[in-house]
């Protein structure tokens, strides 16, 4: 009797060990997901540990910086997974059939993604106006450079990932894990570029947000207004969008020839 | 058929003109229905065919919707209050169809569409069919195993055999098809 349970048990954490190793998702929950927090608060604390700042102007520069950080995680989480509950639902198969380009359905899913995400900024000023007012101190007509490129920069993403939806259907939402640590990290959201260790700082360099986090730090810290970095955030944020778009072509046309456009 | 798999050699005609070179144009005419495939889930059948009726630029959608509705006897409780992931398999082959009806196009394409149907159903599926084949007015591609329903009404039949045409022409009876398997 005890043997069969034995193997029963047995069976079971079979079963759920294969789980892990067919679900990319939770391969990354385990070998990542706690490196990337340790990565993540280590940068953080070695910021706050060799700045000269005041303590106020970092934590508000952290709070602004995440507040406009939420742009691009809503944007893309957002476009990737309206375009994978339509893969789930073998929607999608529908709508390239329809008399429709395929650069007009990625647009139409940005724009709902931006809807979603003004809802969700309708909540987070609210908080922000109740509970952290100083918050609306830090912000100027710079504020409005910062929103629109990182718009523009998380929208060239969504591009991209909608063209790799294409290619690889839903497993594209296990790379959305990977994608968001990658920019949590190198994006220099919450700590400057010199934080980062030398052998890693060229991820920061070919990340356009990173340009625009940087600008919202010496402005929050000293107030200048870092033009050059913010053209450079701005431009390659405008030079991804192209690409983004390219490759959605391209994409469109490769699923075509490989026939993953008849399993969405 | 549809340009969603490129074809390996040669070009894609329909109604005179490349597939390729004019896209929107063909798609308008053609419309789709998978009993494999689903609308969105979170949507009710009327939001849904509302979202295709506008991208195939059909005028007086809202009409054309109820019409569609009606024949094929959908009540309002699910067409305008059921979320699609709640429907049956047979209620959500019904709204595909209605759906591929939409546009009236002059290709339909039906895939594996009868075996979720009820009788009733199925003979206004044929019904729809005979009437693209008295008007003239279109072509009727049917992918199906179910051959003993589509046959009366069939006018051309291709047979596949592991992958390969095995037969192309006149309908045959049954028997006939079936020795083709062995």
């Amino acid at each position: 009797m005890n043997n069969i349970r034995i193997t029963r048990w047995m069976s079971l954490c079979v079963h759920y060990l294969l789980s892990i190793k067919r679900n990319p998702g939770q391969l990354f929950e385990i070998f990542f997901e706690s490196s990337f927090h340790v990565l993540y608060f280590g940068f953080l604390t070695h910021y706050i540990q060799k700045s000269n700042l005041t303590l106020f102007s970092i934590t508000i520069g952290v709070l602004v910086t995440i507040v406009f950080s939420n742009i691009f995680h809503r944007i893309i989480v957002e476009n990737v997974s309206q375009f994978v509950d339509d893969v789930q639902a073998k929607n999608l198969q529908h709508i390239f059939i329809a008399p429709i380009p395929v650069q007009d359905i990625a647009l139409a899913s940005i724009v709902a993604s931006y809807v979603k995400l003004l809802c969700s900024f309708a909540v987070v000023l609210i908080l922000l106006a109740v509970l952290f007012p100083e918050f609306f101190s830090t912000l100027g007509m710079c504020s409005f450079v910062w929103f629109g490129s990182l718009l523009l920069f998380s929208s060239s993403i969504s591009l991209f990932m909608s063209g790799f939806i294409l290619l690889y259907r839903e497993k594209v939402s296990y790379v959305l894990y990977v994608l968001s640590a990658f920019f949590e990290l190198f994006a220099c959201v919450v700590y400057p570029r010199a934080i980062i260790p030398a052998f890693l700082r060229w991820l920061s360099y070919i990340l356009p947000p990173s340009y625009i986090f940087e600008s919202i730090r010496l402005n929050i810290t000293t107030g200048a207004v870092d033009f050059v970095g913010l053209s450079i955030g701005v431009i390659s944020s405008l030079l991804y969008g192209i690409m983004g778009l390219l490759f959605l072509n391209w994409s469109f046309q490769r699923a075509r020839v490989i026939g993953s456009l008849t399993k969405i | 058929m549809s340009g969603l798999i490129q074809q390996t050699s040669g070009s894609v005609f329909w109604f005179n003109s490349r597939l390729i070179d004019n896209r929107e144009n063909i798609l308008n005419q053609i419309n789709y229905a998978s009993s494999a495939s689903f609308l969105n889930g979170y949507a009710t059948p009327n939001e849904n065919l509302f979202m295709y009726g506008n991208l195939y630029g059909v005028a007086n959608v809202k009409t054309e919707i109820k019409k569609l509705f009606h024949f094929f006897e959908l009540p309002d409780h699910i067409v305008y209050k059921k979320k699609m992931f709640t429907l049956s398999q047979g209620e959500n082959t019904k709204v595909l169809l209605c759906k591929s009806l939409i546009n009236k196009p002059r290709l339909l394409l039906l895939d594996e569409i009868t075996a979720p149907l009820d009788i009733s159903s199925k003979k206004k599926l044929l019904s729809v069919i005979k009437g693209y084949k008295k008007r003239k007015s279109g072509c009727v591609c049917i992918s199906t195993h179910d051959i003993s329903s589509i046959l009366p009404i069939a006018t051309k039949l291709v047979v596949l055999k592991r992958g390969c045409v095995a037969y192309c022409g006149k309908p045959l009876t049954l028997k006939k098809i079936k020795r083709l398997y062995e």
